[in-house]
């Protein structure tokens, strides 16, 4: 029971982190279209921001890397989108879709060139090392912050979707953008906030999943599929669809990751991955051309 | 109309001897000329099918990893036998023809999943195939050989070295038939097929049909790249599936330019200056040529061969 609670733990914690990116995709998507293959870079950028945060601030580094890494990528993101996704969007969406995928392997191989090609220590404090009751199951500390931070990340941004100026634009714009720039709104300035938030959305994801799990270049590869599974498994632009899909994947990844047995002389456990690939696999089949759109 | 498909290989050919000569002459390492070959032949059969046909597959490279493991296992097979120097050479002829046959054969029942599919759904459908059948070749260590991969003896333990020879000729057969490939009716159908399925499809155009034969018929040319390769380099990791190579493989189509059909040549050249020239003065190489690669995105949307009239 103490290991199932552990994995249930894991599961949420993971699917929070990954839903973080997600949502940062879903907004790309639904507010401009861009399929961004970037978002696994700036996933990993995050984590490396906050690294460096985290060793120049000892005692509240972590807190401060929360805050600090996804303003920096956020800008970055926003930058980004005003001099590179602007200029190519009018050829279309594979031409979007490539620039982010260029624009992401520029920064995940600038990473290795300064922070080195080995993975790094986890810069979680002391205090989150412990671990808490909590109704009877003992959790990680880690885990459980890092559930909280990301709820908080997503109660805020939830209330900027619903209750703000910037959400109201955000959400016209989805159903006819030509309206909202009659309505006298500047929506290329909105869609350079939207991309910056988005990215920022992972950057924090970044922090809070490169200390649960690790720190190295080869992470953003695996948040670049892993998201993209979700977001298609969960419909693209779909908000709550995204929810569940994390989640899902992150308890198949958990759980098939400590299952016995064998296939094909290998344990299954090294198999697990395949499993959310096979999902999207699946969806994109029967769904096909018709996976996009949802409301957010 | 031959001559005008030949024409079209002479660039491409003269591109091939200026490496060759590079190489020669040791301004690039000796290996870059087989890898601009593998380069340019899976560039241009990627070209076939996302400038042709407008599938962009995010896991072309994975029929060449399928063709040079064919070819590996073959040849291992064959070296139990007594060999001599002519069945050796004969042996190692016909290699990059079985790599082709496995790999499209491996690709029937993927294109048949895929020739219903296209544009962004088509891309992410390879995408996570890809991936899918990389983590297949991870697992499987008695088929794919674990990290330390399947090697084999090009010469079959008789000294006989022709490799340079087949690699040689293969490319060039397997060019002169994609710039043939590209005139053909064949492919008029599939530029139809690109622009408006529909319309392709009312015009009685077999549109899922024709997607699915260029898919296995790129996997084919992909399948003759990746026999080039092991036939150079002797050995075949399940490394060889990651999605990176596909990659490469798209950035220097797009680099060159998918409406010439020597775009892509010039595209692998490209980027392999990058990988041999610029890596030896910064390990940052990866970086330059993400860079360029954006760079080119944005200012040279065509390619860097630009098609002759808008």
């Amino acid at each position: 029971m103490e290991f199932v609670a552990a994995l249930l733990a894991n599961t949420v914690a993971y699917g929070l982190v990954l839903f973080l990116v997600c949502a940062g995709l879903t907004i790309a998507f639904s507010f401009m279209g861009t399929l961004s293959f970037a978002h696994g870079a700036f996933y990993a950028l995050g984590a490396y921001i906050g690294f460096s945060v985290a060793a120049a601030f000892n005692a509240y580094g972590f807190w401060l890397a929360l805050l600090v890494s996804p303003i920096v990528v956020g800008v970055l993101g926003s930058v980004i989108e005003v001099s590179v996704l602007r200029a190519v969007r009018p050829r279309g969406h594979m031409a979007e879709l490539l620039a982010t995928f260029g624009v992401g392997v520029v920064i995940i191989e600038a990473i290795p060139f300064i922070w080195g090609r080995s993975a790094l220590p986890s810069y979680a404090p002391q205090v989150l090392e412990q671990s808490i009751e909590f109704g009877g199951w003992r959790i990680s500390a880690l885990r459980a912050a890092t559930c909280g931070a990301a709820v908080l990340a997503l109660l805020v941004f939830a209330w900027i979707v619903t209750r703000t100026r910037a959400g109201l634009v955000l959400r016209a714009a989805q159903d006819q953008p030509l309206m909202v720039e009659c309505a006298g709104i500047n929506l290329p300035r909105w869609q350079a906030v939207a991309f910056g938030v988005s990215a920022a959305l992972a950057a924090f994801g970044g922090v809070l999943g490169g200390n649960l799990m690790v720190i190295e270049p080869s992470m953003a590869a695996g948040v670049t599929m892993l998201g993209f599974i979700v977001i298609v498994t969960g419909g693209l632009g779909s908000l709550r669809g995204a929810f569940i899909a994390s989640m899902l994947v992150a308890l198949v990844s958990t759980f098939a990751a400590v299952l016995p047995g064998a296939l094909l002389g290998a344990p299954l456990s090294r198999w697990a991955p395949a499993a959310p690939l096979l999902l999207m696999i699946g969806v994109l089949l029967v769904r096909g051309e018709h996976v996009v759109k949802g409301r957010l | 109309m031959s001559g005008v498909a030949l024409r079209r290989c002479l660039p491409a050919a003269s591109c091939a001897v200026a490496w060759a000569l590079a190489c020669r002459w040791g301004w690039v390492p000796s290996s870059a000329f087989a890898q601009f070959l593998v380069l340019s032949l899976g560039a241009t059969s990627l070209r076939l099918l996302a400038g042709t046909t407008g599938l962009f597959s995010f896991s072309h490279a994975i029929h060449a990893a399928t063709g040079a493991y064919a070819v590996a296992w073959t040849m291992r097979v064959l070296s139990e036998g007594n060999a001599n120097a002519y069945g050796a050479s004969v042996a190692l002829a016909v290699m990059p023809l079985i790599a082709a046959i496995v790999a499209m054969v491996v690709a029937w029942p993927v294109g048949h999943l895929l020739k219903t599919r296209s544009g962004t759904a088509y891309a992410m459908l390879t995408f996570a195939i890809g991936e899918c059948i990389h983590l297949v070749a991870l697992a499987a260590p008695t088929v794919f050989g674990g990290e330390a991969g399947v090697s084999m003896d090009r010469t079959l333990g008789t000294g006989a070295d022709f490799a340079w020879i087949v690699q040689c000729a293969w490319w060039l057969l397997a060019m002169i038939a994609l710039a043939f490939i590209d005139k053909s009716a064949f492919a008029q159908g599939l530029r139809a097929v690109r622009d408006d399925a529909l319309r392709a499809q009312t015009m009685g155009i077999d549109a899922p049909a024709l997607r699915r034969r260029v898919n296995v018929l790129a996997a084919g040319v992909a399948g003759l790249a990746g026999a080039l390769s092991v036939i150079e380099f002797e050995i075949v990791t399940p490394e060889a599936y990651a999605i990176s190579h596909s990659s490469i493989w798209l950035i220097a189509m797009l680099l060159g330019g998918m409406h010439r059909f020597v775009g892509p040549v010039v595209g692998a050249s490209l980027v392999l200056l990058c990988s041999t020239v610029v890596a030896q003065w910064t390990s940052a190489w990866p970086l330059v040529l993400g860079a360029v690669f954006v760079a080119g995105v944005l200012f040279r949307p065509q390619g860097v061969i630009a098609p002759s009239r808008a």
